[in-house]
């Protein structure tokens, strides 16, 4: 198990002689230590309540346009750009906000849960590499402008097929991209979400009953990966703990 | 500090992969500049309402799968409306050819996606004008097909 050291703090407890502490005791030191396993996806749990959702942010390409529309959780804000690519996060408008991008928004967010969905509309790419480091330089400035909002990416779940691209090629960039998701998760301490136990058949591919075109929710599909997120949420409050010795 | 410094100084070459100049491609076409001809390129196609300039780091990234090599200079604008692939794309090379290849990887990438968003879309992609000479590419997507067409030949001299 990945443990990340949050901070070290060798704060002192006071000394207290009613509790028959010497003088010469020596000072206790206190570690704030993160147990959570960052090389996973975020695991089941308990489902997340409405105010969760009233927290959340939810940015992505088409796919996130499920959530946007079919969705049941009214409180959260959700964000998406058909046709995004994340080259052009900065310039693309948003759907339904023409004055906004992406970026924009992501930027300003108040939110204390920040959920991406990126990386279906370059999945024909030879190779990741450049889209890693752009998605890197969004986790960096997410990172900076909100210090304190849980990053969550969602790995890129297997539809049913993709134009230009044969079974066995879309398996095979799949994997290429969802490894880069899950290298910046961990490198970058973020919680990746993998949708595809919660929503694939037996096949592996996005259940036929939740899609509408192979790729795109329909609203049970919807309510589905509304659902799944709910189960899958990470709580500090459950892997955080404060050691002292 | 050492680290920063490292940092900096690979952002720069990242910057300067397409946007330096002394290159046998810039001696070729002295004078020529990626940025300045891609906006006539816009202006003088009435496409100047939707399409914004995109970052340098990211056309490399986006044509050339970040290939800093690839291109001395360029400069490329985008319709910023969803659903419109509006495209003018100046790349300033060493290898045409090379350029080509990416730009034709790019463009049936983009065809392939609009297929499933904007079906629309799909006969200006397929008709996308790259016009080349040498040391400098040229790439419009355009509805006007053959005023995109006439517009590239102006700066490559065709």
């Amino acid at each position: 198990m990945a443990c990340a050291l949050l901070c070290s703090c060798a704060s002192e407890k006071p000394e207290s002689k009613e509790n028959g502490v010497s003088e010469e005791t020596p000072a206790y030191a206190c570690r704030v230590i993160d147990y959570y396993d960052y090389t996973k996806p975020v695991p089941e749990s308990a489902p997340a309540d409405d105010a969760y959702y009233a927290e959340s942010f939810f940015g992505g390409d088409s796919r996130m346009g499920g959530l946007y529309l079919y969705g049941t959780e009214k409180y959260g804000e959700i964000y998406y750009v058909t046709s995004l690519n994340l080259f052009m996060i900065d310039t693309m408008t948003v759907d339904d906000y023409p004055d906004e991008t992406m970026l924009s928004l992501l930027e300003k967010t108040d939110k204390k849960h920040i959920y991406l969905m990126l990386g279906i509309n370059e999945i024909r790419n030879s190779s990741f590499d450049a889209w890693a480091e752009a998605y890197q330089e969004l986790i960096d400035m997410l990172k900076e402008k909100h210090p304190d909002a849980d990053i969550y990416l969602i790995e890129t779940y297997h539809p049913r097929s993709i134009s230009g691209l044969t079974a066995e090629e879309l398996d095979v960039q799949l994997n290429k991209v969802n490894e880069k998701i899950r290298d910046l998760a961990i490198k970058n301490l973020c919680y990746y979400i993998d949708l595809d136990p919660g929503i694939t058949d037996g096949s592996g591919l996005f259940k036929d009953e939740l899609t509408w075109d192979g790729l795109h929710m329909n609203p049970e599909g919807a309510r589905e990966v509304e659902a799944y997120i709910k189960r899958h949420v990470y709580r500090r409050s459950e892997y955080v703990k404060e050691i002292c010795e | 500090m050492l680290k920063k410094f490292v940092s900096s100084l690979l952002a720069i070459l990242l910057l300067a992969g397409c946007a330096s100049g002394g290159s046998a491609a810039s001696e070729k076409n002295p004078g020529f500049s990626a940025a300045s001809t891609a906006q006539e390129i816009v202006k003088d196609l009435g496409l100047t309402d939707s399409m914004q300039e995109l970052k340098q780091k990211n056309v490399v990234r986006m044509f050339f799968q970040g290939q800093e090599d690839a291109v001395t200079d360029c400069s490329v604008y985008r319709s910023t409306d969803n659903g419109n692939s509006d495209t003018v794309g100046v790349f300033v090379t060493n290898d045409n050819a090379k350029v080509k290849e990416y730009l034709d990887a790019y463009l049936k990438d983009i065809k392939a996606q609009t297929e499933t968003y904007f079906k629309e879309e799909v006969f200006k992609i397929s008709n996308a004008v790259v016009e080349e000479k040498d040391g400098i590419v040229i790439l419009v997507i355009a509805e006007d097909i053959e005023k995109a067409r006439t517009t590239a030949r102006i700066f490559t001299n065709n």
